[in-house]
């Protein structure tokens, strides 16, 4: 349960807002790369944070994020031409360069210096294995883009897709942080696969710790005769979590795993980026099951709409929702809460730990930044840009002792170590 | 840029703000005489300066235009039954006259007086040019028909047209004035052909014209000034008529365009355009060419005046054709106008945000005009052009004049209606 002033602040990421001003401190994903998939392509429009822009490709591969609109008079950039490594409105013809510098104003007279002095707002981008990340805080705080170990995997071992999700960020992303549901919401009756693992033990035991990049948290259900089943994903400040899903690698272990980030568009909407990886091989279609279910303009094609195409039939028999795919289950139930939930009415359990725990991390952090302090999980220094310990687990263990069994799950970077093998 | 109180009161027109109380002095268009065809034909609903209307055409012919809500209890009248020189609420059938006065109160007995106590509020109606004008100001000192040329044709001369726009009524205002868009937004790469008497624009060369704008009678007369030659000037002539009309300019010869900017809300407006030759019926082709939708026109659905593109389709841009045809890949040139004026940062764009230019002096000086005309109200000075009917007889006009000529002595034939048609 929050506050009602909690639940403002943690919810509200327009411009001004505490938690906007937060978010604006770190890469969050703006778009996929496949959006603008060549130079000169055509420009798309994005809303990220409450604020309308427009990305595209330059003439020489490089993105370009914009203030949406024409810093003349208003007009949207989206209809613009995109030629010539720059963005240009169609109504006068004023153009810009992916930084925001205003290059040609046609309309004004030739040797006019007008186009020197206006500045078009414009944000940093960093492409990383199909997703285009954005920075929209002030340029001299800009971190380093973080090094987690999906984003430096070969980029054919990877796969992503995007969609709308109808409801605040933070409906979404504690979902992602909530072990408990995958007993129900995700359960079919038929115990194939990995369904007997959780589905054996409904009521597991629950840690988190706070770490360098955000909160790692931990789920440990009974597996029998002595043995653990442990599922570790980790929330990564501040839209993000690493969940230990996909398939498994030749030596029995996950083969990888899916970081699903929630970047608010406004506070009742949020993109939903799921992406994954393998270690072992290339991706197929196969992996990318999502895909079927989004339609045009990133919209999933179950939604509220239609109440998430649910058979009754297939409840009854099938699975625990009688929707086909994880999207409409995870949709489904958090999007039906509302578009911005009002958390002073909920009851909260033990088996909501993790819940609480990302929260309590969220609001910590906007609290020590109002308070003039840094924001929290952000690297500055390329020697400790090093989150390869933010790993996923998914795995059975002989006893309890999951830091045993995976010592490289550390609340920190081995910044010493590193430095020393130098 | 205009200060935010500036940009409140140039855009708000609802009942009471001090806009809409200039914009009820003068004769507004509010419907295509068609829309009324017959006597006792269904009534229909308009929205207009924030009210919510309905009209009708009683059985002698006359126009009604009422309050839409029924005195009696608020049901809308739209339904009612247009019958014997009245329109009767359909829910306990009150009638109407086109006056407003309550002709029939078939709920109350006969002996009841109450019927001669009800007035629904009315406006008065005027017919001219194959619209509807009503006057919505006060009944004392009723404004004068605009003498504008088009009304006064015999009705083959002249095509009009109605669409409705989202974006508040000034965006298309300004618009209208702002020759400097046309070399941009309005370009094509290939041959113009189907822009009738716009053949020298289509030649052009100087995309940064000078402006000039001066004060007259009916409100601006606005020029501007392109290099055509070391002898010549290429001039495109544009009256602002107040308070919300424009006259677009064509070379001699070719048929005059005229718009008008009617707000249904703030956040919407009805456009009506006309298009006339003084000397003779409009040819087939002339009407061919209006519709074909690729010029001053845009296309609307039959009955309800929407535009076919409209944003919900991205106004049907079409990037390969805005690579290799046009500015924008946009079919006509209204359809070009809808894509930037209604989305300037939203539909009431926010003037205080702008860079304005050299090029802008047109749209400067329509604001600082219709803001004076306000002041002066508010110091209960009512506008002179509702007294000034004749100054409205005036043409646009584009054309080359000898370098040492002013354009008002070398356009003065081109710039006045034939003063024979009346």
């Amino acid at each position: 349960m929050l506050s009602k002033q909690e639940n403002e602040l943690i919810t509200r990421a327009g411009p001004g807002t505490p938690m906007g001003e937060l978010m604006r401190r770190y890469w969050v994903p703006a778009l996929l790369s496949e959006e603008i998939p060549a130079p000169d392509s055509a420009p798309v429009q994005v809303r990220i944070l409450g604020e309308d822009l427009v990305a595209f490709r330059d003439t020489q591969g490089r993105i370009g994020l914009l203030d949406e609109h024409c810093s003349h008079r208003g007009t949207s950039l989206f209809y613009g031409r995109n030629e010539e490594c720059g963005l240009r409105c169609i109504y006068h013809g004023w153009k810009y360069d992916v930084e925001g510098n205003v290059l040609d104003t046609p309309a004004e007279p030739a040797g006019s210096q007008f186009k020197n002095k206006v500045k078009h707002p414009a944000y940093p981008t960093h492409e990383a294995n199909g997703i285009v990340f954005a920075y929209l805080g002030p340029p001299e705080k800009s971190p380093l883009f973080p090094s987690h170990e999906w984003a430096s995997v070969a980029s054919d071992h990877t796969y992503v897709t995007k969609c709308l999700q109808e409801c605040s960020y933070l409906q979404g992303l504690e979902g992602e942080c909530d072990s408990s549901h995958l007993s129900f919401l995700h359960r079919t009756f038929s115990l194939d696969g990995e369904q007997s693992l959780y589905q054996r033990d409904s009521a597991p035991a629950y840690e988190t710790e706070d770490t360098d990049f955000g909160v790692r948290l931990i789920a440990l259900r009974s597996a029998g005769q002595g043995k653990t089943y442990v599922r570790v994903s980790s929330f990564i400040q501040p839209v993000g979590c690493a969940v230990p899903v996909g398939s498994r690698g030749p030596d029995g272990r996950l083969d990888g795993y899916e970081v699903h980030f929630y970047t608010p568009a406004d506070d009742t909407h949020s993109w939903r980026f799921d992406f994954g990886f393998r270690r072992s091989r290339a991706v197929t279609e196969k992996d990318v099951h999502r895909r079927l279910v989004i339609g045009p303009g990133y919209q999933r094609i179950p939604n509220a709409a239609n109440h998430y195409l649910q058979n009754r039939e297939k409840q009854r028999t099938v699975n625990f929702t009688g929707m086909d795919d994880f999207l409409s289950h995870d949709s489904c139930a958090t999007e039906s809460m509302g578009p911005l939930y009002d958390r002073s009415r909920e009851h909260l359990g033990t088996s909501d730990k993790g819940v609480i725990a990302v929260r309590r991390y969220l609001l910590d952090a906007v609290k020590a930044l109002q308070a003039g302090g840094e924001p929290a999980a952000n690297v500055t220094d390329p020697v400790q840009n090093d989150f390869r310990h933010a790993d996923c687990i998914n795995q059975v263990i002989e006893g309890e002792d999951w830091r045993a069994a995976f010592p490289h799950l550390r609340r920190s970077r081995m910044v010493a170590e590193t430095v020393g093998a130098r | 840029m205009v200060t935010k109180e500036e940009n409140e009161l140039l855009t708000r027109t609802g009942p009471g703000t001090p806009m809409g109380e200039l914009f009820r002095q003068f004769w507004l268009p509010i419907l295509l005489a068609e829309e009324l065809p017959t006597p006792d034909c269904p009534p229909v609903r308009v929205k207009i300066l924030g009210e919510n209307l309905v009209a009708f055409r009683d059985t002698a012919g006359r126009v009604g235009v009422l309050d839409a809500y029924c005195a009696h209890r608020g049901a809308s009248l739209f339904w009612g039954r247009n019958e014997e020189n009245g329109l009767r609420c359909v829910y306990h059938g009150w009638k109407y006259d086109v006056d407003g006065r309550c002709v029939d109160m078939p709920s109350e007995p006969a002996e009841s007086g109450f019927r001669d106590r009800i007035r629904q509020p009315a406006y008065p109606t005027r017919e001219g040019g194959g619209i509807i004008w009503v006057y919505m100001g006060s009944p004392e000192q009723v404004a004068e028909m605009p003498e504008l040329e088009w009304t006064r044709v015999p009705a083959p001369h002249r095509y009009v047209h109605k669409r409705f726009q989202a974006c508040n009524y000034l965006q298309n205002v300004e618009g209208e004035v702002d020759s400097s868009h046309v070399s941009f937004l309005h370009r094509r790469f290939d041959a113009p052909a189907t822009l009738a008497g716009q053949q020298l624009l289509a030649r052009s060369k100087d995309s940064s014209p000078r402006f000039t704008a001066t004060e007259t009678d009916y409100g601006l007369l606005i020029a501007a000034r392109r290099n055509w030659d070391d002898e010549s000037y290429y001039w495109r002539i544009t009256q602002f008529l107040m308070p919300s009309y424009t006259m677009i300019p064509s070379e001699p010869g070719a048929p005059i365009g005229f718009t008008a900017a009617v707000p249904a809300d703030d956040e919407s407006m009805w456009g009506f355009t006309a298009t006339w030759r003084p000397d003779r019926p409009l040819s087939k082709e002339d009407v061919a060419r209006i519709e074909s939708w690729t010029g001053i026109y845009a296309e609307v659905a039959p009955g309800d005046y929407r535009t076919v593109a409209n944003r919900g389709n991205n106004y049907l841009i079409d990037r390969e054709r805005q690579r290799a045809e046009s500015f924008t890949g946009i079919r006509g040139i209204r359809e070009q106008d809808l894509a930037v004026q209604e989305d300037q940062r939203g539909p009431i764009t926010d003037r205080t945000r702008e860079h304005l230019g050299t090029s802008d002096v047109g749209v400067v000086a329509v604001r600082q005009r219709l803001l004076r005309a306000v002041d002066e109200l508010q110091r209960g000075q009512g506008p002179p052009e509702t007294h000034n009917s004749a100054a409205y007889g005036v043409r646009s006009a584009a054309l080359l004049l000898k370098r040492g000529v002013h354009y008002e002595q070398g356009a003065k034939d081109a710039l006045i209606a034939d003063p024979s048609i009346s």
